[in-house]
């Protein structure tokens, strides 16, 4: 059962296309949607939260189309956007005070809980607060309407390690209830190797993968040998390969394959979310 | 109709900064301190009002929040049209009570000016059928450059409203309409009501084919 669908999504702005973009998000499960900035995360989201039309393709969240006219299937997400969308010469309870009528099952003892958690005055102003404290608030809000459904655009940034850390826990005691779906976007991807389940990864306005985390992880091998190992049939093999003074470093996206193809002769190494993305990124770059 | 009024009770709580310039507008042009002039309030204050309500929402990322409400789009824009109305119905009987207040301390008898209340109730309806659908269309880079024009215009609309009300033409016109009132109030609220229907229906297929 999926929370999220996306099918063909295709986007086109004046410098930019998002390019027939398909995955799904597993209910109960946290998946992260990584790639480097303008890669096409937020557009995705903004896609699934009606704030986007997409030129081509069809959205399905917890069951319901989610077409840019509609409203009714947002009362079971909660959404945290890469920026504070509120009205920022409101204080905080008078914003709250705007947002809780629009859902039914509004805990106002969750809300009050959190912001004690999250140190929020209710007082304050949002034009007054930190980039930090926005965002606090934002979880805040969205977590107090207990959605089934969790979407988040880059929520860890401008966010101390102290707090990314205890959002990440906090997230983890959220999906506990497997009926709760998590997605997650940043390009900060050691939260996710942290909490992750599943893992999209675009780029450039392209899929790249979408699979669990121990899958793409398993599937990919980092190699490190000596420079007279590489001539050009072999770097066709790799995703991406750095050189340095001494060597190479490669990334494999067939580590069974590569393994027969180096034996012994070279080191393996399990590459973490970043190295993944590094070096198709990088490698992307030098094709255009 | 609950979302509706989540939105509407949203704008008002989004006005409260401006009461106390409103308040303080509502003192100066009552006519306590100065000679009363109708024209700054009848003519200014609705069409202030309406374009405080609209532009209370015009910062993209406040456009984003209220998308990302679980609301349909057709009804952010209609809720808009109910505020405005509501708005500009409280701007008219502030007017109203005003005026009435002030005749009464000038003159000792209360008195309202009916002509002038309903040719700005009806002058600022059809502005805000006009603003609206605009508003929508040129979204926030557009929407500043639009209210400083509908500022303009309802400066320079008030002058020529309250003319027109005052005109020869104008009140014969009124003395026509007072011998036919069924048919002249009927005739009326249909007119305006089907110019606010339709400028409602440009704005909804505006603003669902809008990315935010």
């Amino acid at each position: 059962m999926n929370a999220i669908e996306v099918q063909g999504i295709c986007k086109s702005y004046k410098n930019y296309r998002l390019s027939d973009v398909t995955f799904q998000v597993p209910k109960g499960y946290i998946t992260g949607l990584i790639g480097p900035n303008g890669a096409g995360k937020s557009t995705i989201i903004k896609a699934i939260m009606g704030l986007v039309k997409p030129d081509q393709g069809s959205i399905q969240v917890l069951g319901h189309g989610a077409e840019q006219g509609e409203g009714r299937y947002k009362q079971e997400i909660g959404y945290i956007s890469d920026e504070s969308i509120y009205y920022d010469w409101l204080s905080m309870e008078q914003m709250k005070k705007i947002i809780a009528p629009f859902y039914p099952a509004w805990d106002e003892t969750a809300f009050q809980r959190y912001m004690e958690l999250f140190e929020l005055p209710l007082r304050k102003k949002i034009k007054d607060c930190s980039k930090g404290m926005k965002m606090k608030y934002a979880i805040a809000i969205a977590l107090s309407h207990n959605p089934a459904l969790l979407i988040m655009d880059e929520p860890t940034a401008g966010l101390d390690p102290v707090f990314r850390r205890e959002l990440l826990e906090l997230l983890a005691e959220y999906i506990l209830d497997d009926q709760k779906t998590i997605l997650f976007s940043t390009h900060v991807t050691t939260d996710l190797d942290r909490i992750a389940d599943y893992v999209t990864f675009l780029n450039r306005g392209q899929l790249i993968f979408s699979d669990t985390k121990d899958g793409v992880l398993e599937r990919y091998v980092l190699v490190k040998g000596g420079k007279e190992l590489l001539d050009n049939d072999v770097r066709r093999e790799f995703v991406g390969v750095r050189e340095t003074g001494i060597g190479f470093e490669a990334l494999s996206a067939d580590r069974g394959g590569t393994v027969s193809m180096f034996g012994d002769s070279v080191m393996y190494q399990q590459p973490s979310l970043e190295d993944i993305m590094y070096f198709t990124v990088k490698e992307a770059r030098l094709r255009v | 109709m609950s979302e509706i009024l989540n939105l509407v009770r949203k704008d008002f709580i989004l006005q409260r900064r401006y009461i106390w310039i409103i308040a303080l507008y509502v003192i100066g042009f009552s006519g306590l301190f100065m000679n009363s002039n109708l024209n700054m309030l009848y003519g200014l204050l609705p069409g202030m009002m309406l374009i405080l309500v609209v532009s209370s929402d015009m910062r993209q990322a406040n456009q984003q929040f209220l998308v990302t409400l679980p609301v349909k789009r057709s009804r952010l824009v209609l809720s808009k049209y109910v505020t405005s109305i509501l708005f500009v119905l409280l701007a008219l009987a502030t007017c109203s009570i005003v005026n009435m207040g002030m005749s009464l301390y000038h003159s000792h008898s209360a008195s309202i000016d009916y002509t002038m209340l309903l040719a700005s109730l009806i002058s600022v309806l059809v502005l805000m059928s006009i603003y609206l659908p605009l508003y929508y269309w040129l979204g926030i880079h557009g929407g500043q450059y639009l209210n400083v024009a509908m500022m303009m215009l309802v400066m320079l609309g008030n002058g020529a409203v309250s003319g027109i009300a005052s005109e020869y033409d104008f009140t014969n016109m009124s003395t026509w309409l007072n011998s036919h009132p069924v048919g002249s109030i009927a005739l009326g609220v249909s007119s305006l009501l089907l110019i606010i229907v339709i400028s409602y229906l440009i704005s909804v297929r505006i603003f669902k084919g809008r990315d935010l």
